[in-house]
């Protein structure tokens, strides 16, 4: 089990959340609940309405839609922000691709922590236009919400 | 603007040659014109050359400022010294080929004129190869070159017409020194082509301008000197000069009287010009720059007119009591006069040359050479006229001297309106034109009352509400029946929104409905309602204020809630007191925000707040002072508590700095020693403490936002932010440096360019900061993490600093021994977590 300084530290890796001050951050990463997940186990179910992102902590998992792979994401990464703002079904499955370890922060943290901080939805749009741009490398217009 | 220290040395040394060269050949020409004219008619003529000097001044420097409108500085400079080395070279021509003493009529008049623009040349090239910062250090050392090339000149022009034995050869080598002269400017141009030959950009800054420009982006000379700032430089210069050459006559003037026989006289003015150039070496040398840094611009505008006018004021008393012809009177004059050339030289040119800067470059020049080509002859005319005028009285030598100390004091008056109008002025060149221009009138045709009209019956309620703010923003004919239709909408939100419309229109019932329907709505199920009840929130409905807050605590109807906290006014400082009131070290969310909601300035609000501008949670007290910050400085009340805070929060950027220099020392000792990497349980401590160093400095920002006021300071933390120390064509990082060290005093300034300035390392930081404020004599980190981990005193107050320290120190065995009481007695859930096994 991480502490509260751990888990700050790691959200500090993740884009989205870099120029928050720790002291901030701090209650976001008490909120947030943390996940073990296997290799090989489902995190993000394409379809499925969910109202939260991950960050990884540790191991890495892979964006795919059936057998095509989108895109594989390592720690300091993020999967499912556009969920967290908008409750949409998920544009794609996510899988562990060996053990990992996630941050699962829900929605209502999210909006608690944009409330205080607007500036943080520039660095959202940012991270998001990022993505996009990544992972439309892989495969136009996939990535999962 | 020369980028690096080593390119600016390179200009220094430059235009110290200029200087030098200039120097010799000035003083060459002042033998020569004065022998020549003197020798040929007598020194009764003088103040006539005087006047003359006067006219001819205007229309010669007139002729060049308008010229330096269409032409680059190089150019300009150029064309004027090639033109005056070939003058020199036909007045040796003809006064070589016989009798033509009268060619020492114009040379005399001249002399003044081409001393002028030789300083202006020089002035301007170290206005674009220096910023202000650089012209404050090293322009007094480049002024320097001119009493050492003067002296040099004058032992020169001695010997040579002791080996020539006439005196019109000297022209020879006065055209020779100006050639010389302009082969420095044309090779110093030859080096710095981009600085010095590039076309002018564009205004320093595009807002509006100290200076008016016309229809084709030229400055008119006349426009020029219409503004009040170039006025005031100008009435200084004029006031300088006159009083530098009233003191001048009066030297010379009680030197005959005290000296009647020629060779005491002689003996007496070597003696006191090698005194005054020594002096002025001296000064320049080793004083001057130091004392502008130091104590900036307000002491390089006052020290000559003060000094002045103290001396002036002792020339009064010795003439009263020991009269005209006595030895002390001489003295006295002879030491004003000496005081008044280096402080000249050595305050009173560099500054002026530093306030140039404020003025846009494409202006500079023509105002430049305007205010010292024009004012100076001009001064030296008037005093020719006032002499003359004060010699026909019975009491000419106290009146004089009474008129001296006249135009001493009138010009440290000026020179203190001038450097009151200093500030304001850097702060208008520092002023950027806004990105949105708004639009005064929204036009509405028929077409776009229809579209908006469709809108109505949209079955969407946020279309139909969007209609409904389009034909009132329209002010469309009949929208009052359409309003009253939409009032009895079974949806809320449209009901709202046609009550507060008609409401606005001064419909009384509406009002009253209104006010009842946001009672009954405010505290509905429905979340989109319950924000549109907040959205008609108006200033009377104080039953809001209760539900305002609650909403302030749900993050999706904060925002709604806010706007409504914002039209409550003062009917919510009551609550806002009490939440500020028992907010402890770690605030409720709810307290910050209304705080940010509470927009609507009051004398009972910025009371209430101005109490809390130092309050232990550091981020409610920095939204406390962002409230507090208005376009007018802060009044008397709001001000004293503003600088104490400041100098606190100022202490705490101290301590942070310190303690991160701490770390940084121990993760350096320990890579060396260990060959590893510093401990990462160390970095949630660094990284807390720079997220704490970035609040401080917007903390300190707003301290000073709020204390001096946004119209003045806004521009000038806008470009520190910017941080772009030489920008195209001009320095905006020294120039708001500058700014901000007329706007606060130096004191305060260094405080805040320790904090605010981008770019500079925690070691540059802490050693810009007075010794007091660097840290508490702590340097070690084993002391720094026993400072933020018992943290007695209660200065740090940030439970998240506290569990990274003890997170650090634990790591590194360092908790024992530690008096951990204070920390367990927070009951803290992070600090609990990193103590659990304890």
């Amino acid at each position: 089990m991480l502490t509260t300084i751990e888990r700050v530290v790691a959200l500090h890796r993740v884009g989205l959340f870099a120029d928050v001050p720790g002291r901030t951050l701090a209650a976001v990463a008490q909120r947030a609940t943390e996940v073990e997940v296997a290799e090989g186990a489902l995190v993000i179910a394409e379809g499925a309405v969910e109202e939260h992102l991950y960050a990884v902590v540790r191991g890495s998992l892979r964006v795919h839609r059936g057998d095509r792979v989108i895109v594989d994401l390592g720690p300091g990464s993020t999967v499912g922000e556009l969920a967290a703002l908008v409750p949409e079904p998920r544009s794609a499955s996510v899988t562990a691709l060996q053990p990992a370890t996630l941050l699962r922060i829900d929605r209502p943290v999210l909006e608690e922590l944009l409330v205080d901080r607007p500036a943080l939805a520039s660095g959202i749009i940012a991270a998001l236009v990022a993505m996009i741009r990544e992972r439309s490398g892989a495969e136009a217009d996939t990535t999962p919400a | 603007m020369t980028g690096s220290r080593g390119s600016r040395r390179g200009a220094v040394a430059w235009l110290t040659g200029q200087s030098l060269v200039f120097g010799a050949m000035a003083a060459l020409l002042g033998i020569v014109a004065n022998a020549m004219f003197l020798n040929a008619y007598g020194s009764a003529w003088l103040p006539a050359t005087y006047i003359a000097i006067g006219a001819a001044g205007v229309a010669v420097s007139g002729a060049v400022a308008r010229t330096a409108q269409r032409f680059d500085l190089l150019g300009i400079s150029l064309a004027v010294l090639g033109a005056a080395t070939a003058g020199l070279t036909v007045a040796w021509l003809v006064a070589a080929g016989g009798d033509a003493a009268w060619v020492s009529v114009p040379l005399l008049v001249l002399f003044p004129i081409l001393i002028q623009l030789g300083f202006v040349f020089i002035g301007g090239q170290a206005g674009r190869l220096l910023d202000i910062a650089g012209i404050k250090a090293s322009f007094p050392r480049i002024m320097a070159g001119f009493p050492v090339g003067a002296v040099f000149g004058g032992v020169l022009g001695a010997e040579l017409v002791s080996r020539l034995g006439r005196t019109e050869d000297l022209l020879l080598a006065t055209a020779l020194a100006q050639a010389a002269f302009a082969g420095l400017v044309w090779a110093t141009g030859r080096k710095y082509r981009l600085e010095l030959t590039l076309p002018e950009p564009g205004p320093a800054s595009d807002g509006p301008q100290p200076i008016a420009e016309d229809q084709r982006g030229r400055p008119s000379l006349r426009r020029l000197l219409a503004t009040r700032f170039v006025q005031l430089i100008v009435a200084y210069q004029i006031l300088s000069a006159l009083g530098s050459q009233l003191a001048d006559f009066l030297v010379f003037d009680r030197a005959a009287a005290a000296y009647p026989d020629a060779a005491d006289l002689a003996r007496f003015l070597a003696g006191y010009t090698a005194v005054m150039n020594l002096a002025s070496i001296g000064f320049l040398v080793v004083l001057a720059g130091p004392l502008l840094r130091r104590f900036g611009l307000g002491l390089g505008i006052a020290a000559n007119p003060v000094v002045l006018t103290l001396f002036a004021g002792a020339m009064v008393a010795v003439n009263a009591i020991t009269g005209g012809t006595s030895l002390a009177l001489l003295w006295v004059v002879s030491a004003a006069r000496i005081g008044d050339i280096a402080l000249t030289d050595g305050t009173t040119r560099t500054s002026i040359n530093a306030i140039y800067q404020v003025i846009p470059e494409r202006s500079r020049l023509s105002v430049q050479t305007a205010v010292e080509g024009i004012g100076v002859p001009v001064a030296i005319g008037i005093s020719g006229v006032l002499i003359l005028a004060l010699n026909a009285l019975s009491f000419a030598l106290t009146a004089t001297i009474v008129v001296t100390a006249l135009v001493c004091v009138v010009w440290t008056w000026v020179g203190i309106l001038l450097y009151r109008a200093y500030g304001p002025a850097l702060v208008h060149a520092l002023q950027r034109r806004p990105l949105i221009v708004p639009i005064a009138d929204l036009n509405a045709t028929a077409e776009d009352e229809a579209a908006a009209r469709n809108l109505l019956s949209n079955p969407d309620a946020r279309a139909t509400r969007l209609g409904l703010d389009m034909l009132t923003a329209m002010s469309s004919p009949g929208v009052i029946v359409e309003l009253g239709a939409l009032a009895g909408d079974p949806r809320p939100e449209i009901r709202l929104s046609a009550l507060a419309a008609l409401s606005g229109s001064g419909d009384k019932s509406a009002t009253d409905r209104l006010a009842d329907e946001v009672a009954g709505l405010l505290e509905d199920a429905d979340l989109a309602v319950r924000c549109a009840a907040l959205d008609s929130v108006q200033a009377a409905h104080a039953f809001a204020v209760g539900p305002a807050i609650a909403a302030l605590r749900e993050p999706r109807s904060a925002g709604a809630a806010a706007g409504a906290v914002g039209r409550l006014g003062d009917a919510i400082l009551p609550a806002l007191a009490d939440l500020l009131e028992s907010a402890g070290p770690s605030a409720p969310p709810v307290t910050m925000r209304l705080v940010r909601a509470a927009i609507t300035r009051s004398a009972a609000r910025d009371e209430i707040l101005r109490g809390h501008v130092g309050h232990p949670d550091r981020e409610l007290a920095l939204a406390v002072t962002e409230r507090l910050i208005a376009p007018e400085p802060a009044d008397g009340a709001s001000s004293i508590a503003l600088d104490a805070v400041l100098i606190d929060d100022a202490r705490h950027g101290g301590r942070i700095l310190a303690a991160l220099a701490a770390l940084d020392t121990a993760a350096g000792a320990a890579g060396a020693a260990a060959a590893h990497k510093p401990p990462a349980t160390d970095e949630p401590l660094r990284r807390a403490l720079r997220d704490e160093l970035d609040l401080v400095g917007r903390k300190v920002r707003a301290d000073v936002l709020a204390r001096h006021g946004a119209a003045r300071l806004g521009p000038v933390m806008v470009e520190l932010g910017a941080g772009e120390p030489h920008s195209a064509g001009r320095s905006s990082g020294a120039l708001a440096h500058e700014a901000l060290g007329v706007l606060l005093g130096t004191e305060q300034s260094r405080l805040v360019l320790a904090l605010l300035q981008p770019d500079l390392s925690i070691p540059e930081r802490l050693g810009r900061l007075p010794q007091a404020f660097a840290g508490d004599g702590l340097t070690d980190l084993d002391g720094w993490l026993r400072d933020l981990v018992e943290d007695r005193d209660g200065r740090w107050s940030s439970t998240w600093l506290r569990a990274c320290a003890i997170h650090a120190a634990r790591a590194r065995g360092l908790l024992e021994g530690l008096d951990l009481g204070p920390a367990r007695a927070l009951h803290d859930p992070i600090i609990d977590e990193v103590l659990v096994g304890l």
